[in-house]
């Protein structure tokens, strides 16, 4: 029998020793999400406490017949995006983004930077941690499927069930805004 | 000011543009230096954020915070699980089982011969455990 599907039948039967060897095999890699996504650890590892939890809880209902790893990816993912959904500020923030709301969105990123006074000081991937921060979550779980699984566009939209023209608008829009806000401190320039 | 869609330049750092695509914006590349300069910034907010993912640490609380949620979890459901069979249950189980066995004989063909030479072959001997199950 498979290596991984008889570790699959253990953790089904509540073993903890499996299910700390299929844990320690993958968390790495699903906390890599999860601090991506929040750019911040203690938040990640919030998220990554609910991840366990989800896996242990679900376990029951997986497939062996199908591939592991994509399940715990969404399961991350997931977990991601409905971690603090009651942080409204950036809900509304959603599909169709007006262009005075991206405005808007820039200046507070701005202000962010203003306000610590330390652009000089900040590298420009500390600085672009903080604007990932200022995102609204469908533009930062993009980019972090982007950067950390290396996806491609389809892929990105198969995992987050959106169309492809939302991710590509997403990933766009994002960068976007990165970009004119570091331009503005002229940290992009060569 | 270039007229090129600014999506193309994205797209074309992720090799998400056709043959045909890239070929013209390759081209178009060539005559525009807004373009190239833009296609630099690009490629270096692309540089930092590959430096980001790659760079990032496990801290060693996420090992322990596995541990204690599986520790907690898990020893929460075998509590639950755990079985309230005494005895007495197994006797009344094994009891049941014998009772369904036998309850079959009513439901043969020649039973109330078997019952009545079994009244009278019942007269001589004691009663036992299994006649008084079965009535006889
Ligand atoms: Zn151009």
């Amino acid at each position: 029998m498979d290596i991984w599907i008889s570790l699959m039948r253990r953790c089904k039967n509540n073993d903890k020793e499996a299910f700390n060897s299929l844990l320690s095999h993958h968390e790495a890699y699903l906390y890599k999400i999860c601090y991506f996504y929040t750019q911040n650890q203690e938040t990640a590892l919030d998220i990554m406490q609910e991840v366990f939890l989800k896996i242990y809880r679900s376990i029951h209902t997986f497939d062996e017949n199908r591939p592991l790893l994509p399940w715990l990816k969404r399961i991350a993912v997931n977990t991601c995006l409905n971690f603090q959904r009651d942080n409204k500020k950036y809900n509304q923030l959603s599909l169709d983004l007006e262009l005075s709301e991206e405005l808007s969105l820039k200046d507070t990123i701005k202000s962010q930077m203003d306000v610590e006074g330390e652009v000089i000081r900040h590298s420009n991937q500390e600085l672009i941690g903080k604007c990932i921060e200022a995102l609204p979550p469908n533009y930062r779980i993009a980019l972090t499927l982007k950067y950390i699984e290396d996806m491609r566009y389809e892929e990105i939209a198969a995992v987050l069930e959106q169309p492809l023209g939302t991710v590509k608008s997403n990933i766009f829009r994002a960068r976007n805004l990165l970009k004119n806000t570091l331009k503005d401190y002229n940290l992009l320039e060569v | 000011m270039c007229r090129l869609n600014p999506e193309m330049l994205q797209l074309y750092i992720d090799s998400e543009l056709n043959s045909l695509e890239k070929f013209l914006l390759e081209e178009h590349l060539k005559d525009c230096t807004s373009c190239r300069k833009e296609l630099n910034r690009l490629k270096i907010l692309d540089w930092d954020f590959n430096s980001m993912a790659e760079k990032i640490d496990i801290p060693a609380q996420l090992l322990s915070l596995r541990i204690s949620t599986l520790d907690q979890h898990i020893k929460e459901a075998q509590e639950e699980a755990e079985p309230t069979f005494g005895l007495k249950e197994v006797y009344e189980l094994q009891y049941n089982t014998l009772k369904n066995t036998v309850n079959f004989i009513q439901y043969l063909p020649g039973n109330r011969l078997l019952t009545s030479s079994g009244r009278k072959l019942s007269k001589r001997l004691k009663p036992t455990f299994l006649s008084k199950i079965i009535g006889l």
